[in-house]
């Protein structure tokens, strides 16, 4: 099956009701920096997972497992940021084993970073950000030897994983690490749910920065994908309405479909019409 | 021109081709848009591959520092660094080869583009020969097989069919070498290397999870909530539809199970994945038009 390829002009007016909303909402959110945000369990346990690693006195770990380069890793350097930040604050080790290398730089740069703004560059390890290997099972059999030769105290799975999942998680398990999973990948949350401390199924993993920072665009950006996604909602359940409705009272609600598709059809070309003048 | 000016106009420039790649129609006006996309995609390869260096350095840096500090664990990094090398040198032996292979049975396939293009031209022909009995002279194979698809190719120098005959010729000379190759001690050294170590030891790391879950499992199905109560049950009706046992206890136990994978199991997949979809979709934007937040700006 292939998938789509061009964009539509529902697609076109979907993106539009999705992405539009976030500048207005970040707008909001300079104006008001008190906007609620829901607490999630999750997120409220990254601080006390640092904490009780530096009380035992034993390293953080933080892994983006597979993740390329891609809006995940993007969400996943905002809780590493603060994950470095407070290990920079009470001298704890930290320990981000990576598989890309591409993105070893990225994640590099970022515990640097977080190391520099607290003003404690001088505690920053270069081997702290590691390169395992780029091979799933390497990565994963490299992994447990490190997690469980530090005996780390705090472990943090964020990102896309795949079949390593549960390897990965109970390597820390098996030492008594605190363990916050966070994945988009649908298939290892029950992994993570059985493994960790706390898990944060798929758009939480977007949200825990927001949550953390409080920052404006960080919050707005929340604010506008919680809208896009009722939206999305109210197009399913008043899609369920209308097919449940019309499979019980056939008679009842008579759609057109061929018609409606010719429409939606017919506006596309007349959209795209401009372009072969 | 600041630096972080220049990062955002090269993060806009590099995403305004996938974004128009997707929201433009495939043709406008009989321009194809996506042509491109494999030169793209090839160049964006090569960037990838360039950081490929990034990682070797990483680990030459921590592992050859514990060596040369005789830091606890050093042997294992020792035994890395050995390791990486030994494979390195191994799989550019191999490679070497393969390529030798390919050069060699290459020399005919050019003989043969030649044939193509020239017709008529007695000279030519003359030249062709003389290329074709310098290049059988030079690569002579003791098999029978080749001298009969030699001698045809020499008599077939001025008839249409020679380009057939020196391809027929080529595939002979690449099986044999291919098959030399095979049984070298590089090859074999490779082949050790990878598939039966490497390959091996992923796999075993692999059967590893059968034990982990077992373990993950026991825990997660001690009833102590009511969601523990829920999952618990859950798995037990998948696991008897899934069994011989199962469906001999009740026939019904199989369509229970396809009800709760493809039902509410799909249902919940699909919740995450639009929810995610939606996120990842907004941050990409971000991304691509530089809205950064705080946190990546301060050492700006």
């Amino acid at each position: 099956m292939v998938g789509l390829q061009h964009a539509s002009v529902i697609i076109w007016i979907l993106t539009a009701f999705i992405v539009l909303p976030v500048f207005y909402y970040i707008n909001k959110a300079k104006k008001n920096k008190n906007l609620y945000v829901r607490r999630i369990p999750g997120i409220d346990a990254i601080d006390e997972t640092i904490g009780r690693s530096v009380e035992m006195g034993r390293p953080l770990f933080f892994s983006t497992g597979l993740t390329r380069i891609n809006p995940i890793l993007y969400a996943c350097l905002g809780v590493l940021n603060h994950v470095a930040k407070k290990a920079a604050i009470f001298h704890s080790k930290l320990f981000v084993p990576q598989n890309d290398p591409e993105v070893l730089a990225i994640v590099e740069d970022t515990v640097r970073s977080a190391y520099q703004s607290e003003n404690k560059l001088s505690y920053y390890d270069p081997n702290s950000v590691q390169f395992l290997s780029g091979e799933q099972f390497a990565y994963a059999a490299g992994y447990i030897g490190l997690v469980q030769r530090e005996k780390a105290g705090g472990v943090f799975l964020f990102g896309e994983f795949a079949a390593e999942s549960l390897i990965l998680a109970e390597a820390g398990q098996q030492i008594g690490a605190m363990q916050i999973g966070a994945t988009t990948s649908p298939e290892q949350v029950a992994f993570f749910i059985v493994s960790c401390d706390y898990t944060l199924i798929g758009e939480e993993l977007y949200s825990s920065a927001a949550y953390l920072t409080k920052e404006p665009i960080q919050m707005g950006s929340l604010y506008a994908q919680d809208r896009a996604k009722l939206l999305i909602m109210f197009i399913i359940i008043a899609g369920v309405i209308c097919a449940t409705l019309n499979s019980i009272f056939p008679d009842l609600i008579k759609v057109d479909y061929e018609h409606f598709w010719n429409l939606i059809q017919i506006d596309f070309k007349s959209y795209f019409s401009w372009l072969k003048v | 021109m600041n630096r972080k000016f220049l990062i955002k106009l090269f993060t806009f420039v590099g995403g305004i081709y996938f974004f128009l790649e997707f929201f433009l129609p495939k043709e406008i006006n009989g321009y194809e848009f996506g042509a491109y996309n494999d030169e793209i995609s090839r160049g964006l390869i090569v960037i990838g591959s360039m950081a490929a260096g990034l990682g070797i350095i990483n680990i030459l840096f921590i592992h050859g520092g514990k060596i040369l500090f005789k830091k606890s664990g050093w042997s294992n990094s020792l035994a890395l660094i050995i390791g990486l090398f030994f494979m390195f040198g191994v799989t550019i032996a191999d490679w070497v080869q393969s390529e030798k292979i390919t050069s060699s049975v290459k020399q005919y396939y050019v003989l043969s583009d030649f044939s193509k293009k020239i017709s008529s031209d007695q000279k030519s022909k003359d030249l062709l020969l003389a290329e074709t009995k310098k290049l059988i002279n030079k690569s002579r194979l003791d098999t029978s097989k080749y001298k009969e698809q030699q001698a045809k190719v020499v008599g077939s120098v001025s008839t249409k069919k020679y380009s057939q005959e020196i391809e027929a010729l080529a595939t002979i000379h690449r099986d044999f070498l291919t098959e030399k190759s095979k049984k070298s001690l590089t090859t074999n050294l490779y082949n050790f290397l990878y598939d039966g170590l490497f390959v091996a030891l992923g796999s075993a790391m692999f059967a590893l999870l059968a034990f982990y879950v077992a373990s993950a499992a026991y825990r997660a199905f001690r009833i102590k909530t009511l969601e523990s109560g829920l999952m618990m049950t859950a798995a037990l009706l998948v696991m008897l539809g899934q069994i011989p046992f199962g469906i001999w206890v009740w026939e019904g136990f199989p369509d229970v199970r396809l009800w709760l994978l493809e039902v509410p199991n799909s249902a919940a997949f699909r919740a995450i994945t639009i929810g995610s979809g939606v996120a990842g979709l907004i941050m990409a934007f971000r991304m691509w038009l530089s809205i950064e937040s705080e946190t990546f700006n301060e050492d700006e």
